[in-house]
C-alpha cells in the first residue's frame, strides 16, 4: 500500500491512542512519519516500531502549545526530510467537570491545548507547506461535541467547536494555495484502557462509567476503534480527498444522527 | 488494490461519463461486483464494456429510479448474477433550475420523483437483501444544506435526501448497515453543463467561486464513495466533497 508515498506528515500526540494507531498506518502507507508528543518515551517507542518495520519515523518533543516547539518541530523535520505534507493536529485534552466544578484554569488549559494547538498547528503547518507551494492538508482533530453539547463537557464542547470552525476559516484562506484543511469529528472512541485512562486524566475519572453508560446510546451499540479513526485521517492525508476542504467528517456510529 | 474484493455493487445513473461511471471503474478496481443501472441503454452497455475492459465483472440493467418496478428488477437481476449485495450507491439524480412562480406543480414533483424517491425506493427495497455490515451512499448535494435562487426544487429534493438518509441510518445500524449522505459542490459533469467540451466561461466562473480555485471531477466524488464504502464505524454522516464551498458560504449569493 502506496497511498502516502513520499509524503511527509506531523502527527501531534503521536505517541498513543489514536495518534500512535495513526502514525503506524501512515508508515504502511508509505509517509515519513514525524510523531510528536511530550512523552519521550512513548515517542520513542512508536518510532522503534516503525522503524522495525521498515518505516520511516522520527519522535520529535513537541509541546503543542508552545510557538517555539512548533518552529522547532518544522526545523527539525526539515533537516532530515526535504518537505512537509501534511499536519495532523491530534493532540488534545480531556475533561470531564461540571461547569461549577471547572475552574476557569481548568477551563483555559483545554482550550490552550485543544484549540490554541490547533490554531499553532495551522498557522506553522501553513507556513512549511508554502515552502514548497504544492499546497498540502492540514487535519484538525475536534470531536461530536461540536455538533452536540453533553452534561459536563462544557470545556471539551467549547474547544471542539472552535476548532471545527478553525478547519473552515482555514480552508477557505489557504484554499487558493491549494492548503487544504478538514475536521475530524469521532465519538467515543476506544482509544485508552480504563488505566491508562485514569493515569493520564485523574480529575475526569468519573466519565469511564458515563462512557460505559453511553454505549448502549450509540445506535452501533460499541465504541469506534483507533483504527477507524486513523483510516479516516489516511484518507484525509491522501490525494484520495484533493477536492475535499472546509469539510467535516464524522466517525461515531450513528451517535450525532439522531 | 482488493480493498473491496468481491464484494457486489448496485451503482444507479451510471450510464454516462460522469460520477456514475467513474464510481463503477474505481469500486471495479478494488475488486467489486458490479451492477450499473440508468435509462441510457447504449451508455450503459458502454460502462459495461469499460469496466470489462479493464479486467472487472459488470452487468447493465435498465432503470428508471421512480419505478418500483424497475428496482425489483435490479435487485432480483443482481442477486441472479451475484448472489448477494454489499454496496448501493444512490447517484442517479436530476438537476435543474427554474423560478418558483413559472415552475409547475408537475416539474416539482417530477424532480422529488427521481431525486427522493429514487433513493427512497433504493434504500427500501435493498436494505432486506443487503448483506449485514453493507454500506449505502447517497449522493446528495451541497444544495441539500443551503438555498440556491431558482432551485427550490432541486434544493427541496437533495435536502430530503439527506435528512431521510439519517433516519435509514439509525434504522440499519442493528445489522451494521452504515448509510450516509455525500454533498458533493460543482463536480465538473454535464448535468452542470461542464465535461469534455464544457462552456469555459462558465468553468472559469466556478473556480473563482470555490476556495481551492478547482471544479470537482467525478473521480474525486468516487474516491469518496470508496471511503465510505470501506469505513465501518460512519453512518448517519454528511460528508461534503465541494473545494470549501460550503465553507465559505457564498455559493447561494453568486448563483443565479
Amino acid at each position: 500500500m502506496n497511498s502516502l508515498k513520499d509524503k511527509t506528515v506531523i502527527v501531534t500526540g503521536g505517541g498513543r491512542g489514536i495518534g500512535a494507531t495513526t502514525c503506524k498506518l501512515l508508515a504502511t502507507e508509505g509517509a515519513n512519519v514525524i510523531i510528536t508528543c511530550r512523552t519521550e518515551e512513548q515517542g520513542i517507542s512508536i518510532e522503534d516500531d516503525i522503524l522495525s518495520k521498515s518505516g520511516s519515523a522520527k519522535y520529535i518533543s513537541h509541546d503543542v502549545t508552545k510557538e517555539e516547539s512548533w518552529q522547532n518541530v518544522i526545523r527539525e523535520t526539515l533537516k532530515i526530510f526535504p518537505r512537509i505534507d501534511s499536519v495532523v493536529n491530534n493532540a488534545g485534552s480531556y475533561n470531564y467537570q461540571s461547569i461549577s466544578d471547572c475552574s476557569h484554569e481548568s477551563f483555559k488549559s483545554l482550550i490552550n491545548t485543544s484549540l490554541d494547538g490547533c490554531f499553532l498547528g495551522l498557522k506553522y503547518g501553513t507556513e512549511a507547506i508554502r515552502k514548497h507551494g504544492e499546497g498540502g492538508s492540514i487535519i484538525l482533530m475536534s470531536s461530536v461535541l461540536a455538533k452536540i453539547g453533553a452534561v459536563n463537557m462544557s470545556a471539551l464542547s467549547a474547544a471542539h467547536g472552535g476548532v471545527k470552525l478553525l478547519a473552515k476559516a482555514g480552508a477557505c484562506e489557504l484554499g487558493p494555495e491549494k492548503i487544504r484543511v478538514n475536521s475530524i469529528h469521532p465519538g467515543l472512541v476506544d482509544a485508552y484502557t480504563d488505566e491508562e485512562f485514569k493515569k493520564n486524566y485523574p480529575d475526569s475519572t468519573d466519565s469511564l462509567e458515563y462512557e460505559k453508560n453511553s454505549i448502549a446510546m450509540i445506535p452501533f451499540q460499541r465504541k469506534g476503534s483507533s483504527d477507524e479513526v486513523a483510516e479516516a485521517i489516511r484518507f484525509l492525508v491522501s490525494d484520495e480527498s484533493v477536492f475535499m476542504t472546509g469539510a467535516e467528517i464524522t466517525i461515531d456510529g450513528g451517535l450525532v444522527a439522531q | 488494490m482488493d480493498r473491496i474484493k468481491d464484494k457486489v455493487a448496485i451503482i444507479t445513473g451510471a450510464t454516462s461519463v460522469g460520477i456514475g461511471r467513474e464510481t463503477a471503474l474505481k469500486l471495479s478496481a478494488e475488486g467489486a461486483l458490479l451492477t450499473v443501472t440508468g435509462r441510457n441503454e447504449e451508455e450503459g452497455k458502454k460502462t459495461v464494456d469499460i469496466v470489462k475492459s479493464q479486467g472487472g465483472e459488470c452487468i447493465y440493467i435498465k432503470h428508471d429510479v421512480s419505478s418500483e418496478k424497475n428496482w425489483n428488477e435490479v435487485i432480483q437481476g443482481t442477486i441472479n448474477s451475484y448472489g448477494s449485495i454489499d454496496y448501493l450507491v444512490n447517484n442517479a439524480g436530476q438537476f435543474w433550475i427554474k423560478p418558483i412562480s413559472e415552475t409547475s406543480l408537475d416539474d416539482f414533483k417530477q424532480i422529488c420523483s427521481v431525486n427522493i424517491d429514487g433513493t427512497w425506493l433504493g434504500m427500501k427495497l435493498c436494505l432486506d437483501k443487503m448483506n449485514d455490515g453493507g454500506a449505502i451512499v447517497n449522493v446528495s448535494s451541497l444544495m441539500g444544506q443551503m438555498g440556491l435562487p431558482e432551485g427550490a426544487g432541486y434544493c427541496a429534493s437533495k435536502g430530503a435526501v439527506t435528512s431521510m438518509t439519517k433516519s435509514v441510518a439509525l434504522e440499519a445500524a442493528k445489522r451494521k448497515i452504515r448509510v450516509n449522505a455525500l454533498h458533493p459542490g460543482v463536480i465538473w459533469t454535464s448535468m452542470v453543463g461542464g465535461g469534455e467540451g464544457g462552456d469555459e466561461n462558465l468553468k472559469n466562473f466556478f473556480i473563482q467561486e470555490t476556495p481551492i480555485r478547482m471544479v470537482g471531477l467525478p473521480e474525486h466524488m468516487a474516491d469518496a464513495i470508496l471511503f465510505l464504502c470501506t469505513s465501518d464505524y460512519i453512518t448517519g454522516a454528511d460528508i461534503n466533497v465541494d473545494g470549501g464551498r460550503l465553507a465559505d458560504g457564498s455559493m447561494g449569493s453568486h448563483a443565479g
